[in-house]
C-alpha cells in the first residue's frame, strides 16, 4: 500500500480539485479497486468531484469519534475510486476529533491499516491548507507528499514556511519523500511564466517535471461532478493529469 | 532521395551505430612492414630506377593481360591471385591497398581482353550487337573503377582548422541562397537557417538570389532584414544569376547554399579555417555541388552528403573574378568553374563530415569562444592533381566525369542481359561457362575485395549495389533528356534544379519501369529454370549462370522495389517535420492537448486528438512542448479538416518561434530519431519486448540459482568418485 499525501500551505490552490483528479488518473493507469481518497479536510468537498451525493453514513470524523474503523465509511463511485469522506461533522465534533488527531500523531497510520484495504492500493488523503493536525498525521504516515503551488506570488510568499516544516518533519521521518506540484500553469501569462521559471529556478529538482496546466475544464468538470480526465479527456490538464500519474507510479515504485 | 538515409535509418532501428565502428580493423603485419620496407628502399633515389620499374610493371601487365592460358592455367592462376589477395586484404597499410588494386587491375585488363578477343561472335547477327553491347558496357565499368581508383588513391584527409580567436580576421562573407523553382516556405527555413549562422552579424550578409521576381519573396526578405537580389532582365539560369550577385556584392568569401536544405548553424566555423591558412584555396564545396566535379573519394562523400544533404560551396572571391565569374558551359562539363580555378593554379577542395550528432549549443548568441564541435571533425580532400596544372590529369578527371554521366546506360545493360539470354535466346557470350567462370569470377572477386577496401569505412558493398541501382534508374531519364537537349539545343544550358531531381523521385509512379525489369528478370528467371530441368546438359551450363544472374538481378530489383515507398517516406521529411507535443488555449480557456505535424514550418499543423468547435481564424494560444520546456505563441488558426487544426503565427511571436526552430533543431545528426513511425521496422512489437524481458529478469535468477545448485552438488559427486578412486 502506497499513501499519497497532498498538501499546501494556502488555500485555494487546486488541492482538492488536484486530488480528485489525480485518483482518478491513477485508477486509469492502475485498473479498478486500486484507488482510494481520504478527506480529511473538514470542508468535506472531496466525494462531490466523484459524483457521489452528500452520503448518509457518517465520514471518517464521526466514525473516528465513535471509535470505529474505517470500513464502512467508504463509498464506492462510477469513476473506480473509492472515496472516504470527512463527513458533515459539527463543530464540536470536528474540534473533538482534532483533539484526537494531535494526542495520537500516528493515529491515521494506524487507522488506514486497519481500513482493510488491499496492499497493492494507493491512497490518497486531501488536506485543508496550512501547518495543522492533519498534515502532521499525513507527514507521519505517507510514502510521498505533493505540495501544491501556483505560479503566483502568494504560493511563492508560502514556500519558506513550507521548507522549513519539511526541514522538521524529515528530521524525524527521514524516509519521507515530498515534491512540489506546480498547478494551474499557464505560460501565455507573462507573470504566470516569471514565477513559473523562478520556481523552476529556486525548486529545481524537487519541483515535479510535470505541472497542470490551467484548464477551464476543471471547474466545469467539478459543476458537472466529475474528473476532469471523464469530463474532458482530451485537455491538457487531463494529459497532465496522466503523465503524472505515470511518474507518480515511477516514483512509487522505485 | 538518399538510399544512404534509408541505410542509416534501418541501421538506427536495429541499434546498430554508425560510421567507423564497421570498419573491420587491419592487422599490423609482416606483410605491412615488408612492403613499407619497400617502399623506403633508398633505391628508388636513384635516377632512372623509377621509370625502368615502371617501364618493367607495364610490359609485365601487358603480357598479363593478353597471355592465353587454357582453362587449367587460367584456374590455377587466378586461384593464387585471389589467395594473394585474400591474404593481403587483412593487412594494413598504403602500399597493401595499392598491391590489391592492381592485381585487381591485372585481373580485369585479362578478363575484358578476353572477352573482346574470345567471346565474340564473329558473323555480323543479333548475338554480336548485344555482345558488342555487353562488353561495351563492361568496358565502361572498368573504366570507371580505374579511373575512379587512380584518383581517390592518395586522399589528403585534413583535420579541421581552428579560426584566430579574434574574429577581427574572419573575413566577411556573402551567402547566396538560390531560390529559383523554391516555394516560399522552403526558402524561408533555408533563409532562417542561414540567419542563425554561427558567424558574427556584422561580417554576415545573406542574399536571396531569385530569378522569378516573386513579390512574395521580396517582402519575406524586407521583413526578415536580409537582402534580395534579382537583376533588371530575366535569367532562366543561376550562373547568371550568381554572377550578378557577385557583382553587387563585396564580402571576402561567398557562400552559395542551394535552397532544398537547411545549412547547419555551424558550417561556416568550420569551413572557413581553410581558406585562412590555405593562401591558394579558391573554393570548397560539399559534393553535390553543381560548381565542380563529384570528389575523388566520391562514394565516401555521397555518403556524408547524404547526412547533410544540401550543396554548399565557399569561394574565393578575388579568385573567382580572376577566372570570370562561375562558368556558365554546358552540362556535361559542369566541373569548368573548378577546373578553370585550377587551370590557374589555385586548388579547390571537398568537404567531408563525420556525420555525428553534435551537443545542442548553449545560445544562439555568436560568442568569439564558441565551442568547436570537436567530436565532429570535417576533413578537406584535395583532388590529387589540384596542385598541379598537368593537361592529362585534368583530362583524366574530365573523362571520368563523362563517364561517370553515362553510368546508367550500362547498369541497365546488367539487368536486361539475363532476361535477353534466357528470353529472346540471344547467346552474346560464345564460351563455356567454365572458362567464363575462370574468367569472370576472379574479375568480381577482386572487384569486391578492392571496393571493400577503398570504401569499407563508409560503406558495405552489397547495399551499394542496390544504391548504385536506384540511382541509375534515377538518373537516366535525367540523363537522355539532358544529352538530347544539349545536342539539340546547342544552348548553353546549366545544371538542372535540386527540386526536380527530387520532387517524388521514387514514387510507384516513377518506380514503374523498375516494376518492368523485375518482371522480366522474373520471367527469365522462371524460364532459365524450366530450360534447366528440360534441355540438354551442354547448354545448361551457360543457362544455369544466366539464371544465377538473373537471380541476382532480382533480388537488387526487389530491393530496389522495397525501398520506393520508404524512400519517399523519406523524401517527405528532407526538412526534418517534427511531431512535438503542443497544446492550444481556446478564447474560453479550455485547452486541448494535440502534436505538431510539420514543426518548424510557419504554417504549424496540429493534429487534433478529437473534433472541436473552433470558429476559423480565431485566435487562440499555442504551446509546443520542447525538451520539458513549454513555448507559447499567440496564433490565429482555421479548420484544415476535421481534426488538423492549421495555426498561423505572425508577429512578434514568430520570432520566438524562429529561434524555438533553430534551437530545436541545432541538436545535430540525430533527425532519425525524429521521423514518424521509425519504430514500424521492428520485428517485435514494444509491449511484447518489454514483456519479455520482464519474463527474462524474472527467470535468470532462477535459472542461475538452479545451475549454481547442480554445480555444487554435482561438484561434490565427482568429488566422491574422485576419493573413492
Amino acid at each position: 500500500m502506497s499513501v499519497v499525501g497532498v498538501v499546501s500551505m494556502k488555500g485555494g490552490v487546486g488541492k482538492t480539485s488536484l486530488t480528485a483528479n489525480l485518483a482518478a488518473a491513477l485508477s486509469t493507469k492502475l485498473g479498478s479497486g486500486r484507488v482510494s481518497v481520504v478527506d480529511l479536510d473538514p470542508q468535506n468537498a472531496l466525494h462531490w468531484h466523484f459524483g457521489i451525493e452528500d452520503p448518509e453514513t457518517n465520514g471518517v470524523c464521526q466514525q473516528s469519534l465513535r471509535g470505529d474503523d474505517w470500513r464502512g465509511v467508504a463509498l464506492t463511485s462510477a469513476f473506480d475510486v473509492d472515496c472516504l469522506p470527512y463527513g458533515a461533522a459539527s463543530e464540536v465534533d470536528r474540534e473533538a476529533f482534532e483533539a484526537l488527531l494531535s494526542a495520537k500523531p500516528d493515529w491515521l497510520g494506524e487507522h488506514i491499516r486497519q481500513a482493510g484495504l488491499d496492499e497493492d492500493r494507493v491512497v490518497l488523503i486531501d488536506t485543508p491548507p496550512g501547518s495543522t493536525v492533519y498534515l502532521k498525521q499525513v507527514f507521519a504516515c505517507a510514502d510521498l507528499v505533493l505540495i501544491v503551488l501556483l505560479a503566483d506570488a502568494g504560493s511563492y510568499a508560502t514556500i519558506p514556511a513550507m521548507e522549513s516544516w519539511l526541514d522538521e518533519m524529515s528530521s524525524v521521518y527521514p524516509h519521507l519523500r515530498s515534491i512540489y506540484v506546480l498547478n494551474q500553469v499557464d505560460r501565455s501569462d507573462s507573470f504566470n511564466r516569471d514565477v513559473a521559471d523562478l520556481l523552476q529556478r529556486h525548486l529545481g529538482e524537487r519541483l515535479a517535471p510535470i505541472g497542470i496546466h490551467s484548464d477551464e475544464a476543471v471547474s466545469e468538470a467539478l459543476a458537472f461532478q466529475q474528473p476532469v480526465l471523464a469530463y474532458d479527456p482530451y485537455g491538457q490538464a487531463s494529459h497532465d493529469l496522466a503523465q503524472l500519474a505515470a511518474w507518480m507510479i515511477t516514483t512509487l515504485n522505485r | 532521395m538518399n538510399p544512404w538515409l534509408l541505410l542509416r535509418l534501418w541501421r538506427d532501428r536495429w541499434g546498430k551505430s554508425d560510421g567507423q565502428n564497421r570498419a573491420i580493423p587491419f592487422l599490423e603485419g609482416p606483410l605491412s612492414l615488408w612492403t613499407h620496407r619497400l617502399t623506403q628502399l633508398s633505391v628508388w633515389g636513384l635516377p632512372g630506377v623509377v621509370t625502368v620499374a615502371a617501364l618493367c610493371c607495364l610490359s609485365l601487365f601487358g603480357l598479363l593481360m593478353v597471355v592465353q592460358f587454357s582453362l587449367y592455367d587460367q584456374l590455377i592462376f587466378s586461384v593464387t591471385l585471389v589467395c594473394l589477395a585474400l591474404y593481403a586484404r587483412a593487412y594494413a597499410g598504403h602500399f597493401v591497398t595499392l598491391l590489391l588494386v592492381s592485381l585487381s587491375v591485372v585481373i580485369s585488363a585479362r578478363y575484358i581482353y578476353w572477352r573482346l578477343t574470345s567471346t565474340l561472335v564473329q558473323d555480323i547477327n543479333s548475338d554480336l550487337i548485344f555482345g558488342l553491347g555487353l562488353c561495351l558496357a563492361e568496358l565502361h565499368l572498368w573504366l570507371l573503377t580505374i579511373t575512379s581508383t587512380m584518383q581517390d588513391l592518395w586522399p589528403a584527409k585534413k583535420k579541421a582548422l581552428r579560426l584566430p580567436r579574434e574574429p577581427a580576421g574572419w573575413p566577411a562573407v556573402d551567402v547566396f541562397i538560390l531560390c529559383s523553382d523554391q516555394t516560399v516556405a522552403n526558402i524561408r527555413s533555408t533563409a532562417t537557417a542561414a540567419q542563425a549562422l554561427n558567424w558574427p552579424k556584422r561580417i554576415l550578409k545573406i542574399h536571396l538570389l531569385d530569378s522569378s521576381l516573386r513579390a512574395e519573396i521580396k517582402t519575406m526578405a524586407n521583413t526578415m532584414a536580409i537582402s534580395y537580389l534579382t537583376p533588371a532582365e530575366y535569367f532562366h539560369d543561376r550562373v547568371s544569376l550568381i554572377n550578378h550577385a557577385v557583382a553587387k556584392t563585396d564580402g571576402n568569401l561567398i557562400a552559395i547554399i542551394e535552397c532544398h536544405s537547411n545549412p547547419e548553424a555551424d558550417l561556416l566555423k568550420m569551413t572557413v579555417g581553410w581558406f585562412l591558412r590555405e593562401n591558394n584555396l579558391a573554393m570548397l564545396q560539399t559534393p553535390g555541388h553543381f560548381l565542380a566535379p563529384a570528389a575523388s573519394a566520391r562514394i565516401m562523400e555521397i555518403f556524408e552528403e547524404t547526412s547533410r544533404s544540401f550543396s554548399f560551396a565557399l569561394i574565393r572571391r578575388s579568385m573567382l573574378a580572376e577566372i570570370g565569374g562561375v562558368a556558365s558551359e554546358p552540362v556535361t562539363t559542369r566541373s569548368h568553374t573548378a577546373l578553370k580555378l585550377q587551370a590557374l593554379g589555385y586548388s579547390t577542395g571537398y568537404l567531408g563530415f563525420a556525420a555525428r550528432a553534435e551537443p545542442a549549443p548553449e545560445s544562439q548568441q555568436i560568442s568569439v569562444e564558441s565551442r568547436w564541435p570537436s567530436d565532429q571533425e570535417p576533413f578537406l580532400v584535395y583532388r590529387p592533381f589540384g596542385d598541379q596544372s598537368l593537361l592529362w590529369k585534368l583530362r583524366l578527371a574530365s573523362f571520368q566525369d563523362v563517364l561517370s554521366f553515362f553510368r546508367p546506360i550500362p547498369r541497365l545493360a546488367y539487368l536486361l542481359a539475363p532476361a535477353a539470354c534466357l528470353l529472346l535466346d540471344i547467346r552474346f557470350i560464345q564460351t563455356t561457362a567454365a572458362l567464363l567462370g575462370a574468367y569472370a569470377l576472379p574479375h568480381v572477386i577482386h572487384a569486391y575485395i578492392t571496393s571493400q577496401r577503398r570504401h569499407q569505412q563508409h560503406r558495405f558493398s552489397a547495399l551499394a549495389e542496390v544504391w548504385e541501382t536506384l540511382l541509375a534508374g534515377h538518373v537516366l531519364c535525367m540523363t537522355a533528356v539532358t544529352l538530347l537537349w544539349t545536342e539539340l539545343t546547342q544552348r548553353k544550358k546549366t545544371w538542372q534544379s535540386g527540386i526536380d531531381q527530387r520532387r517524388g523521385a521514387f514514387d510507384w509512379k516513377v518506380a514503374l519501369p523498375w516494376l518492368i525489369l523485375f518482371a522480366l528478370n522474373l520471367a527469365a528467371l522462371a524460364s532459365g529454370l524450366a530450360h534447366l530441368l528440360t534441355s540438354r546438359a551442354d547448354i545448361n551450363e551457360m543457362n544455369a549462370l544466366f539464371v544465377v544472374w538473373s537471380l541476382y538481378n532480382v533480388m537488387v530489383l526487389a530491393a530496389r522495389l522495397a525501398v520506393a515507398e520508404e524512400g519517399r517516406e523519406v523524401l517527405l521529411h528532407a526538412r526534418r517535420q517534427a511531431h512535438l507535443p503542443a497544446m492550444i488555449r481556446l478564447a474560453s480557456g479550455r485547452t486541448l492537448s494535440c502534436t505538431t505535424e510539420n514543426f518548424p514550418e510557419l504554417a504549424l499543423s496540429l493534429k487534433l486528438p478529437s473534433p472541436v468547435p473552433i470558429e476559423n481564424q480565431s485566435r487562440v494560444n499555442i504551446s509546443i512542448f520542447h525538451n520539458h520546456h513549454e513555448f507559447s505563441f499567440p496564433a490565429q488558426v482555421a479548420l484544415e479538416t476535421e481534426l488538423t487544426l492549421r495555426a498561423g503565427i505572425d508577429g512578434p511571436a514568430r520570432i520566438v518561434y524562429e529561434s524555438l526552430a533553430v534551437a530545436a533543431y541545432s541538436r545535430g545528426q540525430d533527425w532519425p530519431k525524429w521521423l514518424p513511425a521509425r519504430d514500424t521496422g521492428d520485428p517485435l512489437p514494444r509491449w511484447l519486448v518489454s514483456d519479455l524481458a520482464a519474463v527474462r529478469r524474472r527467470v535468470a535468477p532462477f535459472v542461475r540459482d538452479f545451475g549454481n545448485f547442480l554445480r555444487m552438488r554435482l561438484g561434490r559427486g565427482w568429488r566422491q568418485i574422485w576419493k573413492k578412486k
